[in-house]
């Protein structure tokens, strides 16, 4: 999924860095802000080992300093409370597996992210 | 006694899968039903994920190494020359984890799922099986079994 999805934020110009659980996102984010750098968005799937998408939602959003971080759930999991309970912790947007690359840059399109080449 | 819950009609899977197969590999054609074999020919990487809370079981997805080969290649935009054994396993497990997930939307709610396990030797999961598909895709072939397992009862206090 994570090569996916790189392939798909390259292309539009992301640079992406990669985490492979919740807890390697943290120690990821962690590493940028001692470079001074918040990464504009995140895309984050609900099951993962160690510290799963929910709870590393919630931690984001426990941090101040991360609050203009755009996040957004992309995962198998769409019963309704699941997609309620991810928006309630603060995900901005919900992308339910399959998708298209074209779903996931319209999404990114509506919150604003886009790099404004690609927007335009 | 055991109360076994419906699960999704053969034809509703061959319709998921085929969603799949076209979203995720661009595959013109999807995966259509065929006469069930009983095991797959040659090496075979096999997908489970487990399902618990109203609804308890497994989904297997197993395909052949040259149909996970053709898959990680379509997934990740590569040729298969590029592709590390890994890469296979990555798609496999992508793949099972999604049929899983919208296998289970069909399922009684609220249920979670496992993290996907891969691996080319699988075992075949405890419980009763509920549906056993062979399905064919390009010249590979792949199954799907749901297998479902009834939760421990719990006796006294």
């Amino acid at each position: 999924m994570r090569m996916i999805l790189r392939r798909i934020l390259s292309q539009v110009g992301f640079t992406v860095t990669e985490a492979g659980d919740g807890l390697e996102a943290l120690a990821a984010l962690a590493e940028l802000q001692q470079q001074q750098q918040t990464p504009e968005v995140a895309l984050i799937d609900w099951n993962m080992p160690n510290l799963n998408g929910l709870e590393l939602i919630k931690e984001i959003r426990r941090r101040p300093e991360l609050s203009r971080m755009t996040l957004m759930m992309v995962t198998t999991e769409g019963e309704q409370a699941q997609i309620v309970r991810a928006l309630a912790a603060g995900a901005h947007e919900y992308v339910i597996k399959p998708f298209t690359p074209d779903a996931i840059l319209e999404k990114l399109e509506l919150l604003g992210v886009l790099p404004l080449a690609v927007a335009e | 006694m055991s109360a076994l819950t419906d699960v999704p009609a053969a034809g509703d899977i061959c319709q998921l899968v085929d969603e799949v197969w076209s979203t995720f590999l661009g595959a013109p054609s999807g995966p259509y039903q065929v006469a069930a074999v009983s095991e797959l020919p040659g090496p075979v990487l096999s997908c489970q994920v487990g399902i618990s809370g109203s609804w308890n079981g497994t989904l297997t997805l197993s395909l052949t190494a040259a149909g996970a080969l053709e898959a990680a290649a379509a997934m990740f935009g590569l040729v298969p020359d590029e592709l590390a054994p890994s890469d296979l396993e990555d798609a496999v497990g992508e793949l099972g984890n999604i049929v899983a997930g919208n296998i289970k939307s069909c399922l009684p709610e609220p249920s979670a799922l496992s993290l996907p396990a891969v691996s080319r030797d699988p075992q075949p999961p405890a419980g009763q099986p509920r549906l056993e598909l062979t399905l064919a895709w390009d010249a590979h072939l792949l199954q799907i079994t749901l297998t479902e397992t009834t939760p421990a009862l719990k006796v006294g206090a």
